[in-house]
């Protein structure tokens, strides 16, 4: 197949990781953005949409901002393939997906872990400082749910309080890079070790209710602790 | 590779941080009123800071977003967007001189987007353009991300009505050859002035004008006169 060779030659993104690590996030992705079209009730072009759009909206974003040339996700058909053959997926089978209690939560925690890794090892592939490759990582991650969420005419999640989605994606692609780039571990295990921290950061989260404050109830927090100190000084 | 751009840059590169870092700050400040959380402001801090540059350069398409590849912008946003956390009180209490700064960066924006679109050889149509998305662009996306209807869409204060004739004197000065920094100053300066006399003055941006409703309906009184007398 000279698909896969064409991939990674044209993409002019030298990446540490397999492709097929890229692939299955878009799968997974695309599966939970048909998911959620199915549940609000769009129709077939609406679940294909946003299978599309959650799928690959990360991958898009990632490269544009990147700027190596056409997108991975165009360059290489199986991508539109695979979210295509995700979205049929989550047509029909999303009254079982929903019924199982957890299966959305894992799939997207999956989802978070392989795009967030796949974003920083691109950033990181390119030389690009890392603080940029945490940036982009975490953009990846969390681009196809924003952008799913704007077309599905929702605000977008990510930004509201209650959930640890773009934190977990954040520190997943904080400790890819940091592991990239301290140590000279393989960016395979690399990876591995980045989707443990995602999959324990959401997980955890939800077990244990964690609960993200809002930012004014932090400052006003600090503000108290300062006026403290103020008062005990003189 | 190409050049970093910022290195053939006029405007100096403090004043870039400086812009970032305010534009991080302002950013944070509407999270933290919209009842978000960390995460909330740290995405719209950055979207703030660095989403109009960021428009500008993927439009441009000369490499890699300077954003991305000089740590220094991510940085400032990134420290800005925790002090706009932790110190949200303090950030509210200097809202005066940030609401100052804001007015003097729509200048420092245009010049520094419609510089780099003029670096790339691209027209002064163009560079006007890249000007006026490098000032906005940021606001734009943080709307959007609020899930708001744009504010600079709806009738309201100057602001992007302030960054356009900004736009375009400066690149009309600098085809005129006046030297760049007497361009800059003037454009700084201009788009300054635009928004504090609209505020001042109470101006809004005008909605469209019915012609030929307004016209009709003249027309319609005029009859109704006439056939009364």
């Amino acid at each position: 197949m000279d698909s896969g060779t064409a991939a990674t030659v044209i993409a002019g993104l030298p990446l540490g990781l397999p492709a097929w690590t890229q692939l299955a996030a878009v799968g997974v992705g695309a599966v939970s953005g048909a998911v959620y079209a199915a549940k609000r009730g769009f129709d077939a072009v609406g679940v294909l949409v946003l299978a599309v759009a959650e799928g690959l909206g990360g991958l898009l974003l990632r490269d544009t901002l990147l700027q190596t040339g056409t997108s991975v996700a165009l360059l290489d058909g199986r991508y539109l393939l695979v979210a295509a053959v995700a979205a049929v997926v989550g047509f029909f089978f999303a009254g079982l997906v929903d019924r199982l209690e957890g299966v959305i939560l894992v799939l997207d925690a999956v989802a978070l872990g392989f795009f967030c890794t796949v974003g920083a090892d691109a950033a990181l592939g390119i030389s690009l400082s890392p603080i940029a490759a945490v940036f982009i990582g975490t953009v990846t991650a969390v681009g196809g749910l924003v952008l799913r969420d704007l077309l599905a005419g929702d605000a977008p999640r990510v930004l509201r309080p209650g959930v640890f989605t773009a934190a977990a994606a954040f520190f997943g692609a904080l400790a890819f890079a940091l592991i990239e780039t301290l140590t000279s571990v393989p960016s395979g295990q690399a990876q591995i070790l980045a989707m443990v921290v995602v999959f324990a950061v959401r997980l955890l989260a939800v077990r244990l209710e964690w609960r993200t404050r809002s930012a004014s109830e932090i400052s006003d927090r600090v503000w108290g602790v300062w006026a403290r100190t103020e008062d005990g000084e003189p | 590779m190409s050049t970093p751009i910022h290195t053939v840059l006029d405007l100096p590169y403090a004043v870039e941080m400086a812009a970032v870092t305010f534009g991080a700050l302002s950013g944070a400040l509407h999270a933290t009123r919209k009842g978000f959380d960390p995460v909330g402001v740290f995405s719209l801090a950055l979207v703030c800071a660095i989403g109009g540059g960021a428009i500008r350069d993927v439009l441009l398409q000369h490499g890699t977003p300077v954003f991305l590849v000089s740590p220094a912008y991510l940085a400032s946003a990134a420290f800005a967007a925790v002090v706009g956390l932790f110190l949200a009180r303090l950030v509210r209490a200097a809202l005066p001189v940030i609401n100052v700064v804001d007015t003097l960066l729509i200048g420092v924006w245009v010049v520094i987007g419609a510089e780099r679109a003029l670096l790339v050889d691209l027209s002064y149509t163009s560079a006007a353009f890249l000007g006026v998305i490098t000032a906005t662009g940021g606001g734009l996306l943080r709307d959007l991300l609020c899930h708001d209807v744009p504010s600079a869409l709806r009738p309201g204060e100057w602001y992007v009505a302030a960054a356009i004739p900004a736009a375009v004197v400066f690149v009309v000065l600098v085809q005129a050859g006046v030297a760049l920094e007497a361009a800059q100053l003037v454009t700084i300066v201009g788009a300054a002035v635009l928004r504090a006399l609209s505020l001042r003055l109470g101006w809004r941006t005008p909605t469209a004008y019915d012609v030929w409703g307004d016209l009709e309906q003249r027309f319609a009184a005029s009859v109704s006169r006439s056939s009364g007398s």
